[in-house]
């Protein structure tokens, strides 16, 4: 999938321009070591965190926020374990505050067909402290860090760190990147038009695998697959199974 | 009226003892008496006062005081109770005649429905919506100045049955229509749809919908998302801090008195009962045994059914009617308001899920993989409805998806929400013993 490598050329741009402009932008390394979130992560039980012993919510939909998961199969265009934060982190913040987290994936084994698990399976993310409360079909990410998570050390960092990881454990990918933004509304919207095209094509790619016939005519997302060449090559392997299937055409 | 059944002989004690308890009642209690009490004492008294005030409502549109709107679970009250009607959501009426005590109303909501089918209804159709159209027809519950059909796309059975007894009863009806697009466009032409009922509701009921009213209504009905959205996240702790009970308190709260404030006591209760609950790593119920996702709705025929789900040590964390991703509505403008209030009909339970493909994202598939995982559930249970063909059609996907996902079993029942003909509940209860035994 090549679709998103402009976008990913684009979002350099973005981070660039953001720290020309003096924004406090800081670039982390995703650590091998398991030890430095060890401590946050959770297998047996669910995370909640109340209100009152919240310390920051990311992303309530008061504000804005967004999720979107970018995927390449050219490994050069992913900075490989690098974690991004433009604006404060945990510690730095507190109240409720707009909120993107922006996954780059690379891989040259992953299928289209993967993509809308690639973007829901961020929500499955289970860390002590950290409850994730958005829906994965929102394409937000809404969620609380605990009062006593951020005692203990709790950052963008380990975050990051937990998200490469568990996207590393679960799929066949070569490189993974995270960006965060917490600096402003603004700043995250600065963004909505590339999470209204994952967004798009999430849902086309879901349409035409169920679709029963390919009607390209009738179609909402005509216009997604005319810009997006993957999804053309999508629909034509789809119909080439379907056929061999004696399916109608 | 032709001949007094449940509903006739039922609603006017139960409105009189139920404001008689509103009137003497504490509305609430005070912590050091609640941690003591089981659950649903606790919450008996605020859903006791909410209850007073949604029969006052609907005294005042029996009175002729306001006019009685009969619509679908899925418009969003808030604008009905801006607009000064006494609205009632037409699965409203089919519940309250199931619940009913046997011993006393041995019609239960059967006479209803068997007065639809003789009408000329099929029992294809939804109980939900036919034995609300059975008690109107016979003239056993209020008869509505309009009724509104909103549920087109998702439930089509319903817009046809409403049409019809708006026909029936000579009343006027207003449609909405919904696309099947799930983009900025489908939400477009349901927001001007949505716009044209509410129009069409001013010029019925004569009032316009003021800015300011509608303002205070929507704010409240954020404050409910807001304590709703707490309680919802508090599911997830194991053991559940909160009863069956409180999904279907839920969904008649919400569908009968979104963005009244008399709902807002109901659930800070419900939330500190819970956080109690967890505070202390104690659940509802006295041992919990097993944790369940029920897919799509409940049995309300047998108001004992929850009793023995409880007895059985079943955690019901969420049924499909019960679970409303909604959010928070921008109250900057009137606009924002009404645009706010149409996005959340689309986000009620069932319309999301069901409206489109049941595995587009965000659908009935992607939703209950998700709260399965996210409430880490021990199994699933699909109870069936002989109307929703599309919710049985599709469900071997859902259940293939949940098995393959989730890995966790899922029961499949074939019985009626409303109807305790389709499968008597001894039946049931037997299957899913049966299931509790041998698969989990």
């Amino acid at each position: 999938m090549e679709t998103f490598n402009d976008d990913i050329k684009d979002l350099r741009r973005y981070i660039d321009v953001k720290t020309n402009a003096g924004q406090n932008v800081r670039v982390k390394k995703c650590s091998n070591n398991t030890q430095k979130i060890a401590a946050f992560l959770n297998k047996k039980t669910n995370t909640i965190v109340f209100k009152e012993d919240t310390w920051v919510e990311l992303g309530n939909p008061k504000t804005f926020s967004m999720a979107p998961v970018l995927v390449t199969e050219s490994l050069d265009v992913v900075n490989d374990g690098a974690i991004t934060l433009i604006g404060p982190d945990i510690q730095e913040t507190q109240g409720s505050i707009p909120f993107a987290q922006i996954l780059l994936l690379s891989s040259t084994d992953l299928k289209d067909e993967n993509y809308r698990k690639l973007n829901t399976f961020q929500y499955e993310l289970e860390l002590n402290g950290y409850m994730i409360k958005a829906v994965p079909s929102s394409m937000t990410i809404w969620s609380r860090v605990s009062k006593d998570s951020v005692k203990a050390g709790f950052s963008f960092e380990i975050l990051g760190n937990a998200i490469i990881q568990s996207y590393r454990s679960k799929f066949n990918i070569q490189s993974a990147e995270v960006i965060f933004i917490t600096s402003s509304e603004e700043d995250v919207k600065e963004l909505k038009d590339l999470n209204d095209k994952v967004k798009k094509i999430v849902n086309a790619m879901s349409k035409m695998m169920e679709e029963m016939s390919y009607d390209c005519s009738s179609c909402e997302y005509v216009d997604v697959c005319d810009d997006v060449r993957e999804l053309g090559q999508l629909r034509e392997k789809l119909m080439k199974n379907k056929t061999a299937e004696g399916g109608e055409k | 009226m032709n001949e007094m059944s449940t509903l006739g002989k039922l609603l006017p004690p139960m409105m009189r003892y139920v404001k008689l308890g509103a009137k003497v009642l504490p509305k609430t209690l005070p912590e050091s008496i609640a941690k003591f009490l089981p659950q649903e004492v606790e919450l008996s008294l605020p859903l006791i006062n909410a209850l007073s005030s949604y029969f006052k409502i609907l005294e005042e549109g029996m009175n002729g005081k306001k006019k009685i709107i009969v619509h679908p679970f899925n418009f969003p009250p808030e604008i009905l109770h801006t607009l000064d009607t006494a609205p009632v959501f037409i699965e409203l009426i089919s519940t309250l005649a199931s619940i009913a005590p046997g011993t006393f109303f041995p019609d239960k909501a059967e006479k209803y429905l068997d007065y639809s089918y003789e009408d000329g209804l099929p029992g294809s159709l939804c109980a939900g919506q036919l034995g609300g159209t059975g008690a109107m027809l016979m003239g056993d519950f209020p008869r509505p100045d309009a009724i509104l059909s909103g549920a087109a796309g998702f439930c089509d059975v319903n817009s046809k049955i409403m049409e019809y007894a708006a026909n029936k009863l000579k009343i006027p009806t207003f449609h909405m229509d919904m696309s099947s697009y799930n983009d900025e466009r489908g939400l477009a032409y349901y927001k001007q749809s949505f716009k044209h009922v509410i129009s069409l509701l001013e010029e019925f009921t004569g009032n316009k919908l003021d800015p300011d009213r509608l303002k205070e209504t929507v704010e409240i009905s954020n404050k409910m998302t807001e304590l709703a959205d707490e309680i919802f996240e508090l599911q997830a702790a194991v053991p559940s801090p909160i009863l069956v009970d409180y999904n279907l308190m839920n969904l008649m709260m919400r569908f009968s008195l979104g963005g009244c404030p008399e709902t807002i006591p109901f659930y800070k209760a419900v939330l500190k009962s819970a956080k109690r609950k967890v505070k202390k790593g104690e659940g509802a119920l006295k041992e919990e045994k097993v944790r369940c996702l029920w897919l799509y709705t409940g049995i309300y025929f047998d108001p004992m059914f929850f009793m023995w789900i409880k007895k059985i040590g079943m955690s019901v964390v969420s049924d499909l009617l019960s679970y409303f991703p909604v959010k928070p509505i921008d109250t900057t403008s009137f606009d924002t308001m009404i645009d706010g209030l149409a996005q959340e009909a689309l986000d009620f339970p069932m319309v999301k899920q069901m409206k489109g493909a049941v595995d587009a994202p965000g659908g009935w598939i992607d939703d209950s993989v998700h709260l399965a995982k996210k409430f880490k559930v021990d199994c699933c249970i699909y109870f069936g409805n002989p109307a929703c063909k599309r919710a049985s059609g599709s469900f071997r996907l859902l259940s293939d998806e949940i098995k393959n996902e989730v890995g966790i079993p899922v029961l499949q029942l074939e019985s009626d929400a409303w109807d305790g003909r389709v499968a008597p509940i001894g039946e049931t209860k037997e299957k899913i013993e049966e299931f509790l035994e041998t698969v989990i």
